[in-house]
């Protein structure tokens, strides 16, 4: 007789844990475990939606200052580096009335207009990774270029023993407002070279956004000039194009590079030592910054025209520490 | 281990139904819920792309009508815009309420803030127009063509989120609804099975007291009283097991009771029967006795002025024989209701034995042997019980002998009798006849042993007298046997040292 009491109640339990299951499952998807409660404020951060890493760690940083403040931080990720996409998206953002903005700007004019009409919104508006496109009275947050320069530089002497010739290739140099970016971190590169008398820069090619402009501009450079065993090249997304040429030409270890950014295959290059070394930003404090600082404006605080994050360069003798310490996003 | 102690029958039940109600009852709010949260899901799925899209329909819709207005001054129009910028409005405040701060959800604010903005700019298009500011309401309408566009792509964008998410969670849910389709059928009928299986063994294990105390019902119903039902329980079938239990012990007692009553009842009966039968067999020998002897004491004191004379005489052998009859009487005289010892018993066996000498001279030869054991002939006897046997050897064996035969008379004893053999060497005793005396003790064979007797030459004392009256004295039946063998007829009695109690 006990024996059925006791079967009874154990199905009893059972149909009541299921039943507390249920309930908790179900006010756990109703409350959705991804939203967060009521937020302090609500950022909107104008991305890219490409693979880059930087991205990816961007946001991690960001999302997490976003936590750590009750932050609300929307992205919206545009395909490609086009100010008017740029300057859409804070329109939106103005008429959805947020609290902060934060941008890359593209341009100047696009992206001041923009930017103007959300501060008269009184949105807190700043700019990331930005000293191309200086746009007044907007602070920015991100790495210095003219560093990133010369640490590339260091790095070329490193590479060659103070004794190269070398071809630079940068981004985008067609458009006038570029050429500051390009000219502050070509600056710093030619800066550090200079302090070697045996470092002579050959030539400096020009890539714009076009697909596989990369692979023709380094096939031509490789053929046209044979006594380049240095290539210095300043754009994240097309350094591992530039490494693939050289492997396809065979000059594996004839021709030393120097690339830029996080790219998994860039890394990859790195260990296998296709790529001598690369220079990086780190995304993940640009992002948290962005936040911290926009938080801050918000709260009607003072912030600093321009706060700048670390650079790191990562060559084969401590690529191991960027899989540790970088790859999980992690600060 | 648990121990759950219900001590009431009633109780038992109530909660074996209220708990087997209650499987059923959560089996089925279970079954219930899961299915409501399944179509909660399914309803919610497409909730958000039903407001947008009634959304997205009424921006297209009031676009119109403040071109219309803006182009015509149309009043239809006016109040049509007013009436869509309400719905739009109550439907823009309603994706603003029910946002959900995550990177979709937080779109729906967007849209709703952006939609407010908009329908803001809307109304300042329509009262510059009124207020006939023509740069004004040209401003603001084509701000209003602008955002209009800019929402309308921006709640596409949502939308269209919206369905690959409404893809992706129909494809979960639709896998949901499989799942607790089968998982539901599953636990009704495990449910099913399992409160069945509860019922049967409720069912068994709560009639099994009552079924084993019915067949125990029945054993005692016929007869047997050794039944015992064990129980521990505590609830009324304990009670009714312990009752069930005493009622059988009290049943049991009053049966021993009666059968000892019983028993007793014809003990003593038996015992009357023997007392009535030993009265019957007294008076039967003095009736005997006084018959055969009608004035024994005058008899008695003539054979000793006799036994007197003869001595004053000098006649020896005469007084001697007078003396010897003189203590046979006497002996007769103390009545047969008085007992004597075994001593007493062979003194009057040698009186007799020899006036039998007397008077036949050497026909009858008499020889006692005795044991060792004087204690032996202490032991207290019926009175008259040797010399009857003798009187029998001497009249029915040897008397018919022409040379005459020995009589023997030897006493031998152990720790429990003592045996007394009377042998004579006569013509010897019919197996019918020792049967007869040692077996049947009915009346009428009495009467008619006694009456066979020869009166003129006994002492009207027969065989199953002595028989009888031993039997009746020492209460055991095989006191007395009787055998021929060797050429001699044998009576042994085997007297018992100590007499058994009635």
């Amino acid at each position: 007789m006990r024996y059925i009491y006791i079967a009874l109640i154990m199905v009893l339990i059972v149909l009541v844990a299921m039943l507390m299951n249920l309930y908790i499952t179900f006010n756990t998807e109703s409350n959705n475990p991804s939203s967060q409660s009521e937020p302090t404020y609500h950022f909107i951060i104008i991305t890219r939606d490409n693979k880059d890493p930087f991205w990816a760690r961007f946001k991690s940083g960001a999302l997490e200052a976003g936590n750590q403040k009750n932050i609300f931080v929307e992205f919206v990720d545009i395909s490609h580096k086009d100010p008017a996409l740029s300057a859409n998206a804070i329109e939106r953002a103005i008429l959805s009335e947020v609290d902060g903005i934060a941008l890359q700007p593209y341009d100047v004019e696009i992206s001041s207009d923009a930017v103007s009409k959300a501060m008269e919104a009184g949105i807190a508006t700043l700019t990331f990774e930005n000293d191309i496109y200086y746009i007044p009275n907007v602070p920015t947050v991100g790495s210095n270029s003219y560093e990133i320069g010369y640490r590339a530089g260091e790095m070329a002497a490193e590479a060659s023993g103070g004794k190269a010739k070398i071809a630079i290739m940068v981004s985008e140099p067609g458009a006038d407002k570029n050429k500051q970016y390009n000219n502050i971190k070509l600056q710093g590169l030619l800066d550090a070279i200079s302090r070697y008398p045996k470092m002579t820069v050959e030539q400096i090619y020009a890539l714009d956004t076009k697909m596989f402009v990369v692979d023709k501009l380094t096939m031509s450079l490789l053929a046209d000039n044979p006594e380049i065993d240095l290539i210095i090249c300043n754009d994240g997304e097309n350094t591992p194009g530039v490494a693939q040429v050289v492997i396809d030409a065979g000059k594996v270890g004839i021709v030393n590079i120097i690339g830029f950014g996080n790219m998994p295959k860039t890394m990859d290059y790195i260990e296998e030592g296709v790529l001598y070394g690369t220079i990086t930003a780190d995304s993940y404090a640009i992002g948290y910054n962005t936040v911290m600082q926009l938080a801050e404006m918000c709260d009607g605080k003072q912030v600093n025209e321009v706060l700048n994050t670390n650079v790191y360069s990562f060559t084969a003798d401590n690529i191991r520490y960027y899989r540790e310490y970088f790859e999980n996003n992690s600060q | 281990m648990i121990k759950i102690k219900v001590a009431n029958f009633r109780t038992k039940l109530q909660i074996f139904f209220l708990l087997a109600i209650f499987v059923v009852l959560l089996a089925s709010v279970y079954m219930y819920f899961s299915l409501q949260i399944l179509i909660q899901d399914t309803t919610e799925m497409y909730e958000k792309t039903m407001e947008l899209t009634a959304i997205y329909k009424q921006l297209g819709y009031i676009q119109n009508e403040i071109e219309t207005y803006l182009s015509t001054n149309s009043s239809d129009s006016l109040i049509a815009f007013y009436d869509y910028m309400n719905e739009i409005k109550s439907l823009a405040d309603r994706l603003i309420r029910n946002v959900t701060y995550t990177p979709d959800g937080i779109k729906s604010k967007n849209a709703g803030n952006m939609i407010l903005n908009y329908l803001d700019h809307s109304e300042k298009a329509i009262i510059s127009k009124r207020g006939r500011d023509i740069e004004g309401y040209t401003y603001y309408y084509d701000l209003t063509v602008k955002e209009n566009n800019d929402i309308m792509s921006y709640i596409e964008e949502i939308m269209s989120k919206e369905l690959i998410n409404t893809s992706n969670s129909y494809a979960a849910v639709s896998k949901r609804i499989q799942f607790a389709t089968k998982f539901n059928n599953a636990l009704i009928v495990c449910v099913i099975i399992f409160v069945t299986v509860m019922i049967l063994s409720f069912s068994y294990q709560i009639t099994k007291p009552i079924t084993t105390l019915a067949s125990y019902a029945k054993k005692v119903s016929g007869g047997d009283f050794d039944v015992e039902v064990q129980s521990d329980s505590n609830d009324e079938i304990g009670i009714l097991y312990n009752a069930f239990n005493l009622m059988v012990a009290s049943i049991r007692k009053y049966i021993g009771e009666i059968q000892e009553k019983a028993r007793l009842e014809k003990s003593l009966n038996e015992q009357k029967l023997n007392n009535l039968k030993m009265k019957s067999a007294l008076r039967e020998s003095e009736l005997l006795a006084l018959q055969s002897q009608i004035n024994p004491h005058f008899i008695f004191n003539t054979i000793n002025i006799g036994a007197k004379i003869a001595m004053l005489e000098g006649d020896k052998k005469t007084c001697t024989y007078l003396e010897n009859a003189a203590d046979i009487f006497r002996y007769n005289l103390k009545g047969l209701d008085t007992n004597v010892t075994l001593r007493e018993e062979i003194e009057n066996v040698r009186s007799y034995v020899y006036l039998l000498q007397t008077r036949f001279g050497d026909s009858v030869n008499f020889r006692m042997e005795f044991c060792d054991d004087e204690s032996a002939l202490d032991i207290v006897v019926p009175r008259m019980i040797l010399q009857p046997i003798i009187e029998n050897a001497y009249i029915h064996g040897i008397s018919e002998l022409e040379d005459g035969g020995v009589i023997i008379l030897k006493v031998e004893s152990d720790s429990e009798r003592v045996y007394v053999y009377i042998m004579d060497n006569g013509k010897g005793m019919p197996q019918e006849k020792i049967e007869e005396l040692l077996g049947d003790t009915s009346d009428d064979i009495e009467v008619k042993s006694v009456l066979s007797a020869k009166k003129g030459h006994t002492t009207g004392i027969g065989v199953d007298n002595v028989i009888k009256r031993l039997r009746l004295y020492f209460n055991k039946y095989d006191v007395i046997d009787i055998k021929c063998e060797d050429g001699f007829t044998k009576v042994i009695f085997k007297l018992p040292r100590k007499k058994e109690s009635v």
